[in-house]
């Protein structure tokens, strides 16, 4: 592959497209980029829409849970007050934290990587349009229907954390709970598609000569906070799954006294919600480390170790999640395992706040308002992280356990660490998308009024905690020195929302989107600075250093001049160029999706599907779930145009214009969600060894097991449909695909692996078994939901590849459908010979 | 076209460190559960050294590979020395963990 020459004494560059462009070249990029005109803009899938979609919506509900915030602080404003009732205040903490947590705080820092990383990487769109402006409008009409269930008195009323046995059937016997489980699972799945769709982007849409060490850290969090994504919220998903099923069905995996146990959901909850708070806190740092080197002038001390320390704190966080369960009558060895891992991710947390003190040591802070929000966010933090580890310590938490130093001790960390820095990145990137920046008068006036608000509410709150008062209770009684303290901390809450309302005026007042913006007003470095437009750059730069726009002033002019790559669309159609993941080496065009609606219909229907069996409107459920396949079977029906021949990028680099098996991005896609599916069968394996543990006596012996009989059939089912699928892929090699042996292959083999299946519930149930009578049998039949679950997914995509096999859509070449339902069909026959061999093995292997 | 296996390969290669410290936790926390209900205590201690001294082998083993890549040239050198961090960090977590483990008993309610 070529790169650019370096030729002359000073350094000047031979530019990939030095010559005038042509004058219909631009007018063309604008016109295949142009966005929909008016209410048509719902189907636009351009990233700068969608984000500023998503991060409005986000914003949106920032502003209705802190309405609910203000109300619980009203409440406890004085003893004894009656101003709610306590289902009302149970139903309105149990949304605040919620929506904070899944409607806010998640999808904001999603919005931020849909917004920035394209023009942060030198892409001109993340990798899957289509699938990002999916998970918006399915999180906008999920998110709405879920909150609006407050104006019914039917949300949620059992915490955030949702612990059964309270939010099982008998202690929650109305739809609260199932709004939950329904609502906030499902916006789940939609936080998981933008996390696939920021990965790939991350590794392969990056602009060349952006190798790992070159890519802004903001990159490199969005990338870990992804990834964390994928291995996290599957836990929470399949708690959801479970719950949901007990509660429906009877099925009784946390009910103790059959067999099922309570701690379970904990243990699944925490193992996603601990993570969460990194989920959410490290793309947050990453908008600091991006912010701080610009406020101070000077590039970032330690990018090295500020990689460390976000890969080890993504991964040590996962070590974590017993500390919230210390009360609950663990081994104390286990406690200790614990308790250790929560003081060593102190130390990777710790670098970066060096790293941006010495920063800031080694430049001259500029005192803008974003630079205040990050000082705010560094003094907050800290302070969180400290009594973090004072919480780690099981002794101490052992006090302080559902006390309300716990409630000041997570929103110093959750407030702390992520709106702070969000404030800060609002008022940094307004300029690169607005005609004009927001106010530095109205700002500090913002800031002042967050900063003292927040520490007057939650400072005092540490020793309301430590004086005994429980969180969770809707009142208190007088006398028992709470009643000051509680005031105050209603003053400070209020006083932190006149700081929201001062940022919003200078918003409403401020922001104006526009193709001509206030540009560079910071002297920044980076690429997400260059003049933007709907289609990303005029051209794609070739990067050589972390900083480029100070390291090259001409940049900026070159690359509107459309001196660099791709000044064109080369096919005529919206295109980006897909890199390798580790140099940035140009490999191919990737044609990327134009607006349309039928992912709008997707997310609508599936919304439509999840809602309307929360309310037990089964038939009209079902026909929006099909009316959702539909539409996604639409969506992708145009998602893999045909081979054209190659195209000139310029600089004498031509690159292919479609890409197969581990080059393309489908196949990186597919892969990820493997992981996806890989995490949520682990996290029931452990749910399935874990009421084991606790309730073996409930366990059969291996009179009562299902013979092997059928069982061995079943795994003789899944071998056939894996020697099909040999066959299948093998004939989809050859140069001219023989069509219907090829089909009937994919068909009988899907058959076969549905019949496996079939076989292997069969013998459970002819066993006598039945979900309701145990832990085990439920889990036993929940096995049999996960495999069904994607064995429907693989059934779909058979269907489908037959479908454009016959319209001569799938050949040799044109393959990527093909190779993702191999993926996926292979994962589906691995995943269920393992779960045969646990249900059927594991209860021989231990049993009486 | 760019062959993208080996630089991935070295990409992925950082997570070694993180990986191990993961699979040592996982085991050590299992096998108290499944230890406790069948083998006893002392089984879990022998368990927790051994598996503690083979994951710093394998980091150690590990660092040595990617001491010798920090000898070559951009990104190399650069996931070389990330790899060669999270190694340490991830043994240094390590050892907190088999620590705690170590000073405290096996097998007992965290009450007593």
């Amino acid at each position: 592959m070529s790169a650019i020459r370096m030729t002359g004494s000073a350094g000047e560059k031979a530019l990939p497209n030095p010559g005038p462009s042509p004058a219909d070249e631009l007018r063309s990029l604008e016109t295949i980029w142009a966005s929909p005109k008016g209410w048509r803009i719902v189907s636009d899938v351009n990233n700068t829409t969608i984000g500023h979609f998503y991060l409005a919506t986000a914003f949106l509900f920032f502003l209705l849970a802190g309405v609910l915030g203000l109300l619980i602080r009203l409440q406890l404003a004085a003893p004894g007050n009656e101003f709610l009732s306590q289902e009302t205040y149970n139903q309105i903490f149990t949304m605040h934290g919620t929506v904070m947590m899944f409607l806010f705080a998640v999808p904001a820092v999603e919005a931020v990587g849909i917004l920035l990383l394209p023009a942060m990487l030198g892409a001109r769109d993340l990798p899957f349009p289509r699938l990002g402006a999916f998970a918006l409008w399915a999180y906008v009409v999920g998110g709405l229907v879920f909150f609006c269930t407050l104006f019914f008195g039917v949300a949620p009323s059992g915490g955030w954390f949702m612990y059964p046995p309270l939010t099982g059937m008998r202690f929650s016997p109305g739809v609260g709970a199932d709004w939950w489980l329904l609502g906030i699972g499902f916006i789940e799945i939609s936080a998981i598609a933008g996390a696939i769709e920021i990965i790939v982007g991350v590794l392969r849409t990056r602009a060349p000569g952006m190798t790992l060490a070159r890519m802004p850290i903001l990159a490199w969090t969005m990338l870990v906070f992804a990834g964390m994504i994928v291995f996290a919220f599957p836990a929470v998903i399949l708690a959801t799954i479970l719950l949901e099923l007990e509660r429906a069905f009877d099925w009784p995996f946390f009910i103790a006294e059959r067999g099922g146990d309570a701690l379970l959901w904990q243990h699944l909850f925490w193992f996603f919600g601990h993570p969460d708070v990194y989920i959410i806190f490290l793309p947050a740092a990453g908008m600091v480390s991006m912010i701080v080197p610009t406020m101070a002038g000077t590039p970032l001390v330690g990018y090295r170790l500020i990689v460390v320390a976000l890969i080890a704190v993504g991964s040590f966080s996962f070590g974590l999640w017993v500390h919230h369960m210390f009360t609950t009558g663990i081994p104390a060895r286990s406690l200790g395992f614990f308790s250790a891992a929560s003081m060593a991710v102190a130390i990777p947390s710790g670098i970066q706040v060096f790293a941006w003190i010495a920063t800031i040591a080694s430049g001259r802070l500029r005192l803008t308002v974003p630079s205040l929000f990050v000082i705010g966010f560094l003094l907050i933090f800290t302070l969180g992280g400290l009594t973090g580890v004072m919480v780690a310590m099981v002794p101490f938490d052992r006090q302080a356990h559902d006390s309300y130093f716990v409630v000041a001790h997570l929103h110093y960390v959750l407030f702390g660490g992520m709106v702070f820095p969000l404030f800060a990145a609002i008022y940094y990137w307004t300029p690169a998308f607005s005609r004009r920046a927001l106010s530095e008068r109205l700002g500090r006036w913002a800031f002042g009024l967050i900063f003292a608000g927040f520490n007057i509410a939650f400072l005092p709150m540490h020793i309301t905690g430590l004086i005994g008062m429980p969180r969770r209770v809707y009142t208190y009684p007088a006398g028992m020195g709470w009643d000051g303290l509680n005031l105050v901390s209603t003053i400070g809450a209020f006083m932190l929302a006149a700081g929201v309302f001062a940022f919003l005026v200078d918003f409403i007042r401020h922001m104006r989107l526009s193709s001509k913006t206030a540009g560079n007003i910071w002297q920044a470095g980076t690429l997400e600075w260059l003049p933007n437009h709907p289609y990303g750059t005029r051209s794609i730069p070739r990067i050589s250093s972390r900083d480029p726009l100070w390291t090259e002033p001409d940049l900026a002019r070159d690359v509107e001049a459309g001196r660099y790559y791709l000044p064109r669309s080369a096919t005529g159609a919206r295109e980006t160029i897909v890199t390798s993941p580790v140099d940035a080496e140009p490999q191919y065009l990737m044609r990327l999706s134009a607006p349309g609606w039928a992912h709008v219909a997707a997310a609508v229907f599936t919304a439509g599907f999840f809602l309307l069996l929360t309310v037990k409107l089964v038939t009209l459920a079902a026909m929006s779930g099909v009316l959702a396949v539909v539409s996604i079977i639409v969506w992708m029906w145009d998602s893999d145009p045909a081979p054209t021949e190659p195209v000139d990028i310029g600089g004498g680099i031509t690159l292919p214009t479609y890409a197969s098996g581990p080059v393309s991005l489908g196949w990186w896609a597919m892969v990820i969600l493997m992981l996806v599916a890989a995490a949520l069968y682990v996290s029931y394996a452990f749910g399935y060894l874990y009421l084991w543990t606790v309730s073996a006596q409930t366990w059969p012996d291996g009179a009562a097991l299902p013979g092997l009989s059928r069982p061995l059939g079943a795994a003789g089912m899944l071998f056939a449909s894996a020697a099909m699928l040999f066959g299948a892929h093998s004939l989809s090699q050859r140069d001219h695909v023989p069509g219907t042996a090829f089909m009937m292959l994919i068909g009988f083999g899907t058959l076969a692996l549905l019949g496996g299946l079939a076989l292997d519930l069969l013998a459970h149930w002819r066993a006598g078994l039945r979900p309701q009578a145990s832990g085990y049998a439920a889990m036993v039949y929940a096995n049999t939901v996960l495999q069904l679950q994607i064995a429907a997914a693989v059934t779909i995509m058979a269907a489908f590849a037959i479908a454009r096999s016959i319209a001569g859509r799938l050949t040799s070449e044109r393959r990527v459908v093909f190779d993702n339902l191999a993926l996926l069909w292979g994962y589906a026959i691995s995943q269920s010979l393992l779960g045969m061999a646990l249900t059927h093995g594991f209860p021989r292997l231990v049993g009486p | 076209m760019t062959s993208w296996r080996s630089p991935a390969g070295r990409g992925l290669s950082i997570l070694f460190g993180p990986t191990v410290w993961a699979l040592h936790f996982i085991v050590v926390y299992a096998a108290e559960s499944l230890l406790c209900r069948t083998a006893g205590g002392d089984s879990h201690g022998i368990l927790l050294a051994s598996a503690t001294v083979l994951a710093i082998v394998a980091l150690g083993c590990h660092l040595r590979v990617e001491g010798r890549r920090l000898g070559e040239e951009g990104t190399a050198r650069f996931l070389a020395g990330v790899a060669i961090a999270l190694d340490g960090l991830s043994g240094i977590a390590l050892l907190f963990v088999a620590g705690a483990g170590l000073a405290l008993p096996a097998c007992t309610g965290a009450m007593t």
